[in-house]
């Protein structure tokens, strides 16, 4: 079995041979595969795409349930105060996002995807970034979004 | 464009935002967000008004695509996003609100996610911008 970095590995030769939607689909498998290694760590559940979200969600600090953080962090409120503090950028779920933009490449009809052969390449550091800091990855303190 | 004018147009574009997610106009609201966030990095972009001009004559490009965001971003002093925050923060503008915005492909709770995402890169750049142009960030 490989690891999620070989997996990785290959979804990048895949795309550079032109063999997109195989890289992607082997690019996101790699991002759950590291997901699901590193919510084994923390001894959480990931079994479900929504599981992976839940589990990145909560590396980064946000409640799982996604309109509990734009209730506690009135995000536009800050927006328009200057003395408001900075928000750190929540990543993980950032470059999941990433991540699950390319299993919807592979899995759409060719006709409906909507990316250049270049934007598979584009994208694919940050998928390579989150399996090299799920590895180590400890959850963000969640009162950074409260205020 | 300016930088002056860039900032000024990022600031009123966050303002309008702000209003529109007060009254559920997610869809705009995301829209707007994204055209804060541009014009955010051309305003702290200290190569953006020396560009040469594109293919259709215009002396300088809008940092809102692949091949325009990263190099700008990267330009600014502060160097305020990582390499995977750039990816990050075009994804989440370009990839997901701007698409929405004419496909309406988002659920309404990815939407509302999406458009508070957007104003924390949002939040971030404005004020790099604004120390960038020594001005305070209203």
């Amino acid at each position: 079995m490989l690891t999620p970095m070989e997996t990785l590995d290959a979804a990048a030769a895949h795309i550079v041979a032109g063999q997109v939607r195989e890289g992607a689909r082997l690019a996101y498998d790699a991002a759950f595969q590291a997901v699901a290694e590193a919510a084994r760590r923390h001894k959480r559940p990931c079994e479900t795409v929504q599981d992976a979200r839940n589990f990145v969600c909560w590396l980064d600090g946000l409640p799982t349930d996604k309109g509990d953080w734009l209730k506690d962090a009135p995000i536009f409120d800050w927006l328009n105060d200057d003395q408001a503090p900075q928000l750190p950028i929540p990543e993980f779920i950032g470059a999941f996002d990433v991540a699950e933009e390319f299993k919807r490449h592979a899995e759409a009809p060719t006709e409906f995807t909507s990316w250049q052969p270049d934007e598979y390449a584009f994208y694919l550091p940050a998928v390579r970034w989150l399996v090299e800091e799920l590895e180590s990855a400890q959850p963000r303190d969640p009162s950074v979004w409260m205020r | 464009m300016d930088a002056l004018t860039h900032f000024d147009a990022s600031r009123n574009l966050a303002a309008l935002a702000t209003e529109l997610v007060s009254r559920g106009q997610d869809i705009a609201a995301g829209e707007l967000v994204w055209g804060a966030i541009v014009h955010a990095v051309s305003a702290a972009d200290p190569a953006h008004e020396i560009q040469l001009p594109d293919r259709f004559g215009n002396h300088h490009q809008s940092p809102n695509t692949m091949a325009t965001f990263p190099n700008a971003v990267r330009r600014i002093r502060e160097r305020p996003l990582s390499e995977t925050q750039i990816t990050n923060c075009l994804n989440n503008g370009q990839q997901m609100l701007h698409n929405h915005f004419y496909h309406l492909n988002l659920t309404p709770q990815e939407l509302q996610f999406r458009v508070h995402l957007g104003a924390a890169y949002a939040l971030l750049l404005t004020r790099v911008a604004a120390r960038a142009l020594g001005r305070s960030a209203l």
